[in-house]
């Protein structure tokens, strides 16, 4: 299904969408700009909806109330202000600075959090750009169906928000998409944005969200039993799936002993909670395939296992910042501090999240300039602050530019 | 090397008789353990581990001491087996890993047995000509794939009219001929020949499917039939059940839902599994089949879904005695199919992993969807 100016299509109209779409652009690029209010204003009717219950988007396995949270009005208004009310104005030189929108943003959203498509219109309609979504292929009509919505409570948003859906081997009709955009935002793994990459034109600016990996950081490892319940179980809620999902605890120390005795205490945590967090079947015998097989090849004689019946804690005898074999089966590796940039090194682009304990001036420090993008205490990894940066960066910034005027 | 329960256990007359059978089947499995075990450091190795050795198997229930060896394990580690000359099959890999298994002529030969006797038994015999058309490859030197070959052995139960291949080597490509395909279908329905269609069952599937679409219909000679065999795994989401499939057999070929028979079968464990009446797999003499507990692989009584465990004799050119499947599945007793075989019989419910799993975790979704 498509959404052409407010109207849903078949997918066999998208030649038409597309020429259609080139006649318009450029008379919506010509009109008066889209305000921030305008779209904070439906996305705030929208995010009511859901939060009065009149809405109930499909959302299994998340958190429904805090996303539409992100949809209200103050939340945006924040963002609006965190992220482009500090742009310089002038370079007092004689030279002003406009910001502007990059004009035309073409979504390439994956299906790794079901409101997420919308979302990222969202953001695109902040910074007041024309937006292109490609669907993701296991979308489910959500996305359709929100944005539909959203300009039903602002008309205007109309001549903003286009949705296709155009599979990603379909490169012809990806390439006339592409053609259309002034950037391109995509989100996913490393093949879907090696894909974008491959194909986009090279003047089109890319924003890639791509897929990351997270860790905790135990400068003392005998953190408190409070800090440590709240990592074990954001490593059981979020199954380890997350961008943001601790992989990794690494503990300040070059002593095995003191892995295996954090190791064994951890597993404890885990499994006073692992019954909450239930995993399917096929998921828990591919993860018992695997570890028979490394069990096999002899992998676990120099990395002790501490095993429940779901969740497990591998002590490893590396320093690699790798993905675990998730839904609760985490790694404890021992990482000298002093060690930290040089081990973190290899996973230079992948690097997002570092819980941490204690939180202190140093190790953040050190931290930052190892790449990390977000540091936060262990027992707060699954925590979510409105507004924050994204991977390093301010989304709407990415989505502007500035025209510098003299 | 005496082989002499093994070549007892392939030659039954009577292959789902499992009292009768199941001495044999004991007795072969430990001389092919010891040869393993004796010929084998890695596999010994591996048992160490398990705390198992060839003395651990003394009676029928102590097959389940035997360690499932995942075929992921035969995917990544290689095993010195001293073996005689052979033959190599290749498992039909669909993430780039290929297990490699050699046959003896001699083993080989304890494998025809095998087919002859379900052949027999499962009325796949049939001495009026056919002609067959093969949905998979057309078999050549550069293709190993045990499906291509299992394909065409199954093309000797009848004699040979003509073979129609759906994928056909040319130019040092395979190439799919579907439109060649089909116009020797609707040919053959004119004619008086029955017609056996052989190969994967999601291959017979999408065929089938655009021959209604196309409206492209016809009715096969009487005495017509299917024999399909291969899996689902690279269609994941495609696949339709087996109800769906008859109906489109009887609809689009006239081929009756008495003549849809299924194979079940895999690289690394050489049995063949044959549908009965009602269309489920018995297991035969010369397989056994555990399911085990998802987390903690203790076998589970009939009825109860876990992994499936294939467990056989034949070969001692790999440790295939007991394998652990990415499958999961579920055993029942045989009375309850109701087709008359006493053996109980295995039903595929699926596969492990996660396919279309939500994740943003680097390198996550390329390992579940794998």
């Amino acid at each position: 299904m498509l959404l052409i100016q407010g109207e849903i299509q078949e997918n066999r109209q998208t030649e038409n969408a597309l020429r259609k779409l080139r006649r318009q652009i450029p008379r919506t690029l010509a009109a008066e700009p889209l305000t921030m209010e305008a779209v904070a204003n439906a996305a705030d009717r929208l995010a009511r909806d859901v939060l009065e219950g009149h809405l109930t988007p499909v959302a299994p396995g998340y958190d429904v109330m805090r996303i539409a949270r992100m949809f209200l009005r103050e939340n945006l208004e924040k963002r609006y202000r965190l992220e482009l009310s500090h742009l310089p104005r002038e370079n007092g030189q004689g030279a002003r600075f406009l910001r502007q929108p990059l004009g035309v943003l073409l979504h390439i959203a994956a299906g790794n959090m079901d409101v997420l498509p919308a979302y990222s219109v969202l953001e695109g309609l902040l910074a007041g750009n024309i937006n292109l979504l490609k669907l993701p292929s296991l979308d489910g009509g959500l996305s359709l169906s929100l944005l539909k919505r959203l300009i039903g409570y602002e008309e205007k948003l109309k001549d903003y928000i286009y949705v296709f859906d155009t599979p990603s081997a379909d490169t012809q009709k990806m390439r006339q998409l592409m053609g259309l955009a002034h950037g391109i935002a995509v989100w996913g793994s490393d093949a879907a944005v090696q894909a974008v990459r491959m194909t986009a034109p090279a003047n089109t600016k890319l924003i890639e969200w791509g897929h990351k990996l997270s860790f905790a950081y135990l400068r003392d490892p005998e953190a408190p039993e409070k800090e440590q319940r709240e990592l074990a179980r954001h490593i059981l809620t979020t199954r380890q799936l997350l961008c943001s999902s601790c992989q990794v605890i690494f503990l300040n120390t070059d002593d095995f002993e003191t892995v295996k005795t954090f190791g064994r205490r951890f597993a404890q945590l885990l499994r006073e909670q692992e019954e909450q967090y239930p995993v399917p079947k096929p998921v828990e015998g591919k993860l018992t395939i695997e570890r028979l097989t490394r069990q096999m090849e002899g992998f676990y004689k120099e990395n002790p296992c501490y095993r429940n019946r779901q969740s497990s804690v591998i002590c490893c005898a590396d320093s690699r910042l790798e993905l675990s074999p998730q839904f609760g089966n985490v790694y404890v590796k021992s990482l000298p501090e002093k060690q930290l940039i040089a081990a973190l090194w290899p996973q230079k682009g992948y690097l997002q999240t570092a819980g941490i304990y204690p939180k202190e001036e140093g190790l953040i420090r050190r931290l930052a300039a190892a790449g990390v993008t977000r540091i936060c205490g262990i027992e707060e990894m699954s925590e979510v602050s409105l507004p924050d940066s994204h991977d390093g960066r301010l989304p709407l910034m990415e989505y502007s530019r500035l025209v510098s005027c003299r | 090397m005496d082989n002499r329960n093994l070549r007892q256990l392939f030659s039954t007359s009577s292959p789902y008789n499992i009292e009768e059978n199941d001495a044999r089947f004991l007795a072969a499995m430990q001389e092919t353990v010891k040869q393993v075990w004796n010929s084998s450091p890695e596999y010994r190795a591996l048992a160490a581990t398990f705390s198992f050795t060839p003395q651990a198997l003394r009676t029928i229930k102590d097959l389940e001491r035997i360690p499932p060896i995942p075929t992921l394990y035969f995917k990544r580690n290689d095993f010195t087996l001293k073996h005689g000359i052979g033959v190599e099959v290749t498992s039909s890999g669909t993430s780039g890993q290929f297990s490699h298994i050699r046959y003896t002529a001699a083993e080989l030969l304890m494998l025809a047995r095998m087919a002859v006797t379900l052949g027999r038994f499962h009325g796949l015999f049939s001495g009026r000509p056919v002609h067959y058309v093969i949905l998979g490859y057309q078999p050549s030197r550069h293709n190993q794939m045990v499906i291509s070959k299992t394909a065409y052995l199954s093309t000797w139960y009848a004699p040979a009219l003509s073979r129609t291949y759906a994928l056909v080597r040319r130019e040092g490509e395979y190439r799919l001929e579907a439109a060649a395909l089909v116009r020797r279908l609707l040919r053959c329905s004119q004619g008086r020949q029955p017609v056996r269609v052989v190969g994967f069952p999601s291959y017979a599937s999408f065929l089938l499917k655009w021959m209604k679409k196309k409206g492209k219909r016809c009715r096969l000679p009487a005495g017509s039939c299917a024999l399909l065999g291969g899996g689902w795994k690279q269609f994941a989401g495609l696949e339709i059940s087996k109800e769906e499939l008859k109906e489109l057999f009887w609809d689009v070929l006239g081929i009756p839902a008495g003549g849809i028979h299924e194979f079940f079968g895999a690289a690394e464990h050489p049995v063949l599994y044959c549908t009965c009446g009602n269309g489920h797999f018995h297991i035969p003499a010369y397989g056994r089949v555990l399911i085990r507990d998802t987390a903690t692989l203790k076998p589970l009584p009939p009825g109860e879904t876990g992994l499936v465990n294939l467990l056989t004799p034949m070969t001692a050119s790999l440790p295939l005695m007991s394998v652990m499947t990415d499958d999961l599945g579920v055993v029942r007793p045989g009375e309850t199919c109701g087709c008359g075989i006493r053996a109980p019989y295995l039903e595929i419910l699926g596969r492990v992993g996660a396919a279309g799993l939500k994740t943003c975790s680097a390198g996550a979704q390329e390992y579940w969807n794998r």
